[in-house]
Parts: structure tokens; C-alpha cells; sequence
């Protein structure tokens, strides 16, 4: 279903895995330069705050340089590398709150309206209303958005970072779109 | 063609996130090229969802605000692997890593709005343990590199400028033998180390704060702890 071509950059970056498990130093800042920063946004959009990002995110990079031979190759780099912030982040939260809760959250369905296609459309590009709209899903769903949409990975590569089977995140994804889509129509009604 | 509208099964349905953000397989993204072609519907919901993609990414670009630790966060990290080959007794780190970051011109503008962002943002002290002195002189900031500095000099408080960026600060503290030991605090301040022999304590003291204020590009203000 999905596509398995592998670029020269990715090779490029399981070379540098390959380097860092033997402990070479420039590799880890090259890997570091190419994703810290993207890596750093994963976890700041859970933990909504910046410094403790940061920390977790230092976290994470250590744990690339004890666990680079590990990487399997059967994933991309960047798959490897949110799998291990999106544990991180998990942990830290869990230390934060004990009760949060990291369920499903399918529950959460909005009432169901139909919009006229094009306002819709319309209403799905605007950053206020899809930032409102995104709030009120759950942190799982909002998760499997993201990382659907913005880091453009396919469901294996989603089931291996949040660590769900891929089944579980065909069903969250579908879940969050439709929760999505009834929030704008809402809002889109709200406004009119 | 005519276009009808009609419903589409979930099995289609789940492939269209794949679709919009282009990990489809090729066989599926022809099969729902056609049945696009065919289906107003489908065409109606694969447009809705090019579109909250769009909008999912104008969200996380907003986010974006929120700078990440860049070059600093590698130096920390560097420091930490380096102290701990040196503890567990492997062969030191080496050091041309964290040196080539000046060489090859790593971009100054985004380490210093990090540098400024970690001091204007007002950091809870020890929240954020990041520095930017010369590898080989990290101290994590928050934390206090305690007695052994103490007895080599005296301590003065700086607040950098904003605008200053992280290769202007860590030139100063390299030219006038500097070590921050603490810091950043929740006002940006920081805790410096100077080394001044005892015998000239007082009018080696008198001249160093004289020349740290003489740097108006790169120091706000200087204190004596």
C-alpha cells in the first residue's frame, strides 16, 4: 500500500546511524542538524512547553547515541526517531499527570452536520479554525494528525512511532477526520 | 464521463490521508485516481482533505514561534557524551565536532535568537540546561560547578544582550577567561567564574568589569556576585 523507496538522503542518514553506533562524533551532530528541529516540534506540540521539550528532547538524542545499532533499517530514520521522542514524551506526561489518558479517544464524535463543500474547504485552511478544531480531539488523535499530515508519514511508519498496530491507527486517523471535519462544519455555522 | 456522487466504502476512505500526503502505494493511487474521476463525492472529500492538510500545517507553522535548541541543545549534548566516555574511561569524545560548528559557519543568526530566546524568555532556572561557553568549558546552566571554582576566582553576574549573538558571547568569556557556572536564571542571568590571581584580586576585578562593560554589544549589565 505504501511506497518504499528509499532516497539518497535517507541513505545518507542510515549511514550516519551506522557511523554513530560506532561512536563517531560528526555523524551525531549531522543527525542531530537534520532533526533536531523537527523532532523538537513532535514533542513540544505534546508537552506545550518548550524548556521541557527541550530536556526530553536531549533525552531523545542520547538514546541515539546508545541505540543507534539498533536501528533496523526496516523503517525510515525519521520513523526511528519520533518513535523514540513520541516515548519520551509519553513518559513525561505520564510522570506529569499519572492519569492521563492514553486511550482510544474515539469517543469523541461531534454531532454530524453536512456544509456546503466549498465553504468547508474553505474553513479547513484557516489556521484559527483548524487549531481550534484540533484542540478538541483527543492527545491520540491529535497525534496521528499530525503525524499523518504534517510529517507526512504513512500508517506503518505511524504504528511504529506511536507503537499501535497499524489497524489501530487506520481507525484513529478515520476517527479524528470525521471528528475534524464535523468540528469545522460547526464552526463554519457558528460564523455564518 | 458523467460524474455520479455516491457513497465510498471505508477501505477507500482510509487510503485517502495516504493519498493527500503521498505515501499511497502507486497501484492504489491510480485506483483512486479513477474512482475520483468517476465520483463527485470522493472528489469532494480528497479536495476537503488537501485542504485540512493544508491547514494542519499552517497550525504547526504558527507553532514553529517556538524556536528549538539548535546548536546549544548539540553542545550540551556533546558535553554530556564527552564527560561520560571520560568517567566510564572509553577513548575521550573528540573535540573537532563541537570545533567545526565555528568552522563551517553553522548559522550565528539562529544560535544567537536561541542564545536570546533562552534569555529573554525568562527560563525557570535548571528548567532548561543548556550553555553555550566553549565545549570544553560546559557548565549546565542551572547548575553551579560549586567549591572547586569558587577557590579560583571570583563570581559576577551577567546579563547578555539580546541582540548579541552566541559566537559574540562566547568570544568575550573566551578573552577574558570566563566560565559561566551558573544560569541562565529566570532573568536571563548568569553566574561567571573569573580567574584573577589573589594578588591582584582588586584591581584585576576593577579592570575586568571595566573592560565587560566596555562591551556594550554583547553585555547589558555586569555585576560583582
Amino acid at each position: 500500500m505504501t511506497r518504499h523507496a528509499v532516497s539518497p538522503e535517507e541513505l545518507n542518514h542510515r549511514d550516519l546511524l551506522r557511523r554513530i553506533a560506532q561512536q563517531d562524533h560528526e555523524a551525531f551532530a549531522e543527525i542531530y542538524r537534520a532533526y533536531e528541529a523537527r523532532v523538537f516540534r513532535f514533542i513540544q506540540k505534546k508537552l506545550n512547553d518548550p524548556f521541557e521539550a527541550a530536556d526530553v528532547l536531549h533525552n531523545v538524542f542520547l538514546d541515539v547515541w546508545r541505540t543507534a545499532a539498533n536501528f533496523g533499517e526496516k523503517s525510515r530514520v525519521s520513523t526511528w526517531l519520533l518513535g523514540i521522542a513520541f516515548n519520551k514524551t509519553m513518559d513525561r506526561l505520564r510522570k506529569k499527570s499519572p492519569a492521563t489518558n492514553l486511550d482510544d479517544g474515539e469517543g469523541t464524535e461531534i454531532a454530524s452536520d453536512d456544509p456546503s463543500a466549498l465553504d468547508l474547504i474553505e474553513v479547513a485552511e484557516e489556521a484559527a479554525e483548524v487549531r481550534h478544531c484540533l484542540e478538541k480531539l483527543s492527545a491520540e488523535q491529535r497525534t496521528v494528525v499530525e503525524l499523518a499530515f504534517y510529517q507526512e508519514l504513512s500508517y506503518a511508519d505511524i504504528a511504529q512511532v506511536i507503537g499501535r498496530p497499524e489497524g489501530t491507527v487506520k481507525t484513529r486517523v478515520f476517527h479524528a477526520k470525521q471528528s475534524l471535519k464535523r468540528c469545522l462544519t460547526r464552526r463554519l455555522r457558528k460564523s455564518a | 464521463m458523467t460524474r455520479r456522487t455516491a457513497p465510498f466504502d471505508r477501505e477507500i476512505e482510509e487510503l485517502l490521508p495516504l493519498y493527500v500526503n503521498g505515501t499511497l502505494g502507486e497501484a492504489d493511487r491510480k485506483r483512486i485516481d479513477a474512482l475520483r474521476a468517476e465520483n463527485a463525492e470522493l472528489d469532494a472529500e480528497i479536495v476537503f482533505l488537501f485542504a485540512l492538510a493544508r491547514g494542519v500545517k499552517a497550525v504547526e507553522g504558527e507553532d514553529q514561534e517556538v524556536r528549538s535548541p539548535g546548536e546549544l541543545g548539540l553542545r550540551r549534548l556533546q558535553k554530556e557524551l564527552r564527560e561520560r566516555s571520560e568517567t566510564s574511561g572509553q577513548r575521550p569524545v573528540p573535540r573537532a565536532a563541537a570545533s567545526t560548528v565555528v568552522a563551517k559557519g553553522v548559522s550565528f543568526g539562529r544560535l544567537a535568537l536561541v542564545a536570546s530566546v533562552a534569555l529573554m524568555v525568562g527560563l525557570g532556572a535548571g528548567m532548561l540546561t543548556m550553555s553555550f561557553v566553549q565545549p570544553d568549558r560546559f557548565v549546565a546552566a542551572g547548575g553551579d560547578r560549586g567549591a572547586e571554582l569558587e577557590q579560583r576566582g571570583a563570581r559576577l553576574h551577567l546579563v547578555f544582550r539580546s541582540e548579541a549573538t552566541a559566537a559574540d558571547i562566547e568570544a568575550l568569556l573566551r578573552s577574558e577567561g570566563l566560565e559561566i557556572v551558573a544560569g541562565p536564571s529566570a532573568l536571563g542571568l548568569y553566574t561567571v567564574s573569573a580567574e584573577v590571581p589573589a594578588d591582584l584580586r582588586n584591581d584585576g576585578l576593577q579592570a575586568l568589569l571595566n573592560s565587560l562593560r566596555a562591551r556594550r554589544d554583547v553585555v547589558e549589565q555586569v555585576t560583582l556576585e
